[in-house]
């Protein structure tokens, strides 16, 4: 699928890129953000993609304490960035065009001798759970400014990703790979799973847009494993993907047989699942569900045996460090100091969706 | 390093404790740390001091380059890809399709340098426009101050490219050379632009001056362009003028015409340019007088242009293309000397002209060392040079440059190692330099100053794909450490098993078992529950992994299984020595059991522990404050009275079994 490729140096290494949503569900979008890591004047940066296929054009930008580590949005405007120092941030986009702080949760996470990086972010209505290297997983509440819940880990095991199954049950993966899933509602473990016997860290983990328990982690070992949460003995399917950390995997939000992962070994790879999708039957035009009929094609048996579709999108020398796809574009920064933008990316597919 | 040697910098730190008693200490690669001495003082006087304490200031010097700018980092990225590819792609291309490949690379790099040239002007003119915002006029000065460096590199280098690298011409520089000046000198672009723009051209103060610069450019079109606008301009002189613009020869490499043939020609037009000079057709004007005394490569005309022509160079070339348009790289030494000799009123020699004339005399040596000379770091040197090495690889006859290529990487690749944020571009570069650049590589890696987990697993993941395994674990270990320290027992347990590292690993365990022995209970109990075949990277861990399932067994009842455990930890001599009263206090339950779980051979075992436990501690007599052996040798008594009941009770049972 062939599609425009652009590059824009930054000048600062990119950590975490985001597009911001759409206004409408099915509209598009321009603006994405940017943190960026490992320099001394870190900054939060907006951007627009522009019409024609041109390089990005900076719009504004702010300083920010400490590496950026995760950008979510909460709402439309606004969102919130978690920072190495351990304290988490809420912005807003002004009408101008520019960032203001909202509010502010210092100290967040933090070890006996010092601040502890948090190291993931993620949002659901006015829920935001941050998780950080001190092992804790904090329940923040936006317009609050204390968290509303601190709930500790054990063995002192830095958490690497969280994510909202439902409204109320997390999911947060460890260093040593274990997945856990809490109940908000219970204040204790619903369960707990284990990535593989070899300890091996988890780093990312994505939900798939539409069938909730199906989730895809990324491990340290480069290995992308799916897991279906109703049946929590082992995973589903591991998949060797990188030859280096899986640093982000993210599910296309419109068209989920489409999986994208990046990694410490510079590659971005498009998982394509959908030469093996089952022919939905409810065909007829309006439909939200586009997923192929009520068994997801990631959970079939192609899948399992190695039958997806990978292209490897993009090549970098050094880590890509994120990505985030929305419509038919895909925005991905790496510490090649570079921004990509790389659009047309599912020509075929979102033609074939019809409004 | 000398303490006469003019060249040597000094800076002053401006701070009244430092006075007389700075002393520094080099860190990293290449930062300085300095601080005041604290003298000795006595006690008596620091209460009458104390009233006037200072804050004590320590100062971190850093070596700073224009290359750090917002705007020039850029630049370091993109050719960093560059430069790989062109490593890549030299290797892979077959030997004579070298010349294509490395002219692309060229082109690349200037490519690279202009579009920072553009940013740098917009950004310029963006500040320009919001002056009165009050921005700062060293932001200005810098990127003026960048521009000019730009400008010099991409001349240098577009210079080097048509000399050295291209030789699809086959050595006939001409129309190159031309298209350089032409590059780099836009002025009479622009002029010209203003003039035709005006209402009567030929009336503008700069109309014959952008005629001579458009003919002295060989922008002959341009030049007919401009006369035809004269409002005398179908007179015969102009008809005259404008023919002999048109017909002027220009030499292509794969026109089909010898170089033989066109010299002729061009003796044939340049005669022509001549009779009609002497014929008196340019007898009413002057300035076509002058045209066409240019174009007849009259040296004192052009001469007398100088002024339109600012450098030396563009006078050289302006006269070759009127004197000897089959001109080699071999007669550019003396143009040069030539038109600086003519020039020499004018102008002052630069370090840029030094580079230039260094070009032309065909000396890649002397180009890169003027080259060092000029740039106060290493960038653009070092690309050049990489470029040149790949130039000359194949004929094999070079020594030096090689060497030379190779230092040069490790200079730049050190100066970007030090920088904070770089590293890993560095580590790019090193890849290329030989055993040296891995040694150095090895170096930077370890210390690197590691923010947080996902910093060492970059680290981590370079050092893998170099196969550097002493940095893995030495990582691993300042991560393992790290975690101890702040009482993360379990992460420091994986931190010491992702790198293998027995010892480390064996520490640890110990720690978790004096915390065990301390608390009572296990802090990551969820890691040992699932070490699996990582259990068996030390023996400390092996037991403690063991040590869990003997207390997972235990709770869930299946007792035999736990005491067989429990007894093969002991009779194996895998438990610590400290560690055996716990072990054995834990055996307390299962010898009070009410069926014999522990058979008379155990138990036996079980005596000849206990004894030697009793027999060193009365011998030693260390570890009375922890709290699981002073609770041992209350019990002592209790295990001694089981142990007897349990032997019995197990001879029994067994003797009864064989009947």
């Amino acid at each position: 699928m062939a599609g425009s490729k652009l590059r824009r140096y930054v000048g600062q290494k990119v950590s975490v890129v985001r597009w911001r949503p759409p206004a409408t569900h099915y509209g598009d979008t321009d603006t994405f953000l940017t943190g960026t890591w490992n320099d001394p004047e870190n900054t939060v940066g907006v951007w627009r993609t522009p019409e024609s296929d041109d390089d990005p054009v900076p719009i504004s930008s702010l300083p920010h304490q400490g590496d950026v580590s995760d950008i979510q949005y909460v709402t439309r405007d606004s969102f919130m960035v978690g920072s190495s120092t351990g304290g988490v941030r809420l912005y807003r986009h002004s009408a101008e065009g520019d960032l203001e702080a909202v509010n502010c949760w210092d100290k967040v996470h933090a070890f006996t001798t010092g601040p502890a990086p948090c190291t993931s972010l993620a949002c659901s209505g006015e829920q935001i759970a941050s998780v950080g290297e001190d092992g804790k997983l904090v329940i923040i509440n936006p317009n609050q400014k204390k968290p509303a819940r601190v709930l500790e880990g054990v063995g002192g095991c830095s958490l690497y990703a969280v994510m909202f199954v439902r409204t109320h049950e997390v999911l947060t993966s460890s260093m040593q790979g274990h997945l856990k899933l809490w109940d908000l509602r219970a204040s204790q473990t619903a369960k707990g799973l284990l990535f593989s016997p070899d300890q091996v860290a988890v780093c990312n983990l994505a939900g798939h847009p539409t069938q909730q328990h199906l989730v895809a982690a990324g491990g340290e070992d480069g290995t992308l494993a799916l897991w279906d949460m109703r049946n929590t003995a082992h995973p589903f399917t591991i998949i060797a993907a990188h030859n280096g950390p899986v640093c982000q995997v993210q599910f296309h939000p419109v068209a989920p047989e489409h999986l994208f992962t990046c990694g410490m070994d510079g590659q971005l790879l498009h998982w394509d699942a959908s030469a093996s999708a089952k022919p939905s039957h409810l065909s007829y035009k309006g439909t939200q569900d586009l997923s192929g009929g009520s068994v997801t094609v990631w959970l079939g048996s192609e899948v399992s045996r190695g039958a997806t579709d990978t292209t490897c999108i993009l090549q970098s020398p050094l880590p890509i460090n994120s990505l985030d796809v929305e419509g038919a574009t895909l925005i991905a920064g790496s510490d090649n100091e570079a921004i990509y933008v790389l659009g047309q990316l599912l020509k075929k597919r979102i033609d074939d969706m019809v409004y | 390093m000398d303490p006469s040697n003019d060249t040597a910098q000094t800076w002053t730190i401006p701070d009244s404790m430092m006075n007389g008693r700075m002393c520094g200490k080099t860190f990293s690669l290449g930062s300085i740390m300095l601080f005041p001495q604290q003298e000795h003082t006595n006690y008596t006087d620091m209460a009458s001091e104390s009233g006037a304490q200072r804050t004590v200031k320590m100062y971190q010097l850093e070596p700073s380059s224009w290359l750090w700018g917002r705007q020039a980092r850029k630049l370091i990225n993109e050719s960093v890809g560059t430069f790989l590819s062109l490593q890549t792609a030299i290797t892979e291309a077959e030997p004579d399709r070298h010349n294509a490949v490395l002219v692309k690379k060229c082109r690349e790099y200037r490519s690279i340098i202009q579009a920072c040239q553009q940013d740098t002007k917009n950004l310029q003119q963006a500040n320009e426009n919001e002056k009165q915002n009050g921005k700062e006029p060293s932001t200005q000065e810098d990127l003026i101050i960048l521009q000019d460096i730009l400008y010099k590199m991409e001349l240098i280098l577009s210079l080097v490219e048509l000399l050295f690298i291209d030789t699809m011409s086959d050595g006939h520089l001409l129309n190159q050379l031309v298209k350089w000046i032409q590059l780099h000198f836009p002025q009479h672009e622009r002029k010209k632009g203003v003039v035709l723009e005006s209402d009567r051209p030929h009336l503008h103060p700069d109309y014959w001056n952008t005629v001579y610069g458009s003919v002295l450019q060989g922008k002959l079109d341009d030049a007919r362009l401009i006369l035809s606008n004269h409002p005398s301009a179908d007179t015969d002189p102009f008809l005259s003028i404008d023919e002999l613009l048109r017909k002027m020869p220009f030499f292509q490499v794969y026109g089909g015409v010898s170089v033989g043939d066109f010299e002729a020609r061009w003796q044939h037009w340049q005669s022509e340019c001549e009779r009609r000079l002497e014929e008196g057709h340019f007898a009413s004007s002057h300035n076509l007088q002058a045209i066409c005394k240019i174009l007849c490569g009259d040296l004192e005309t052009i001469s007398k242009l100088m002024n339109l022509m600012d450098t030396w160079y563009h006078l050289m070339v302006s006269t070759l293309l009127f004197t000897k348009p089959t001109v080699k790289l071999f007669h550019l030494s003396n143009a040069s000397q030539d038109a600086i000799l003519r020039m020499q009123d004018q102008q002052v020699i630069t370090a840029l002209d030094h580079v230039l004339l260094a070009a032309m005399e065909a000396d890649m040596y002397q180009v890169i060392k003027e080259c060092q000379q000029v740039m106060d770091n290493p960038w653009f040197t070092t690309h050049l040079t990489d470029l040149l090495y790949h130039t000359v690889q194949h004929k094999g006859k070079h020594q030096v440059l090689p060497p030379l290529r190779e230092y040069l990487l490790l200079d730049y690749a050190e100066m970007l190692a030090g920088h904070s944020s770089l590293w890993q571009v560095a580590l790019l570069y090193l890849d290329h330099c030989g055993p040296r650049g891995m040694a150095m590589a090895q170096e930077a890696l370890q210390r690197l100053p590691i923010t947080s987990d996902s910093c060492a697993q970059k680290i981590i993941q370079m050092a893998s794909e170099r196969e550097f395994e002493g940095v893995v674990v030495s990582v691993c270990r300042v991560m393992g450490r790290r975690a101890l320290s702040q009482g993360r027992l379990g992460a420091a347990i994986w931190w010491g098993m992702r790198s293998k590292d027995a010892a480390f690993t064996s520490h640890v365990a110990h720690q978790i078992l004096h915390k065990y022995m301390s608390d009572g209970h296990f802090e990551s109990s969820t890691l040992l529950d699932h070490l699996g075949p990582a259990m068996l990277l030390s023996d400390t861990l092996t037991f403690l992994g063991k040590y869990r399932e003997f207390h997972v067994m235990y709770q869930e009842g299946r007792y035999e299984e736990a005491a067989a455990l429990l007894v093969s930890l002991i009779s194996s001599k895998l438990a610590p020595e400290y560690f055996w009263p716990v072990l054995l206090l834990d055996a307390l339950p299962l010898l009070k059991a009410k069926e014999p779980v522990i058979s008379s051979e155990q138990t036996y075992e079980l005596m000849y522990i206990l004894d030697t436990l009793t027999n060193t501690t009365r011998d030693k007599d260390q570890t009375k404050n922890e709290a699981a052996h002073v609770s041992f040798l209350d019990k002592e008594k209790e295990i001694r009275v089981a142990l007897t009941h349990n032997l019995a009770q197990a001879i029994i049972h067994e003797g009864t079994v064989e009947n």
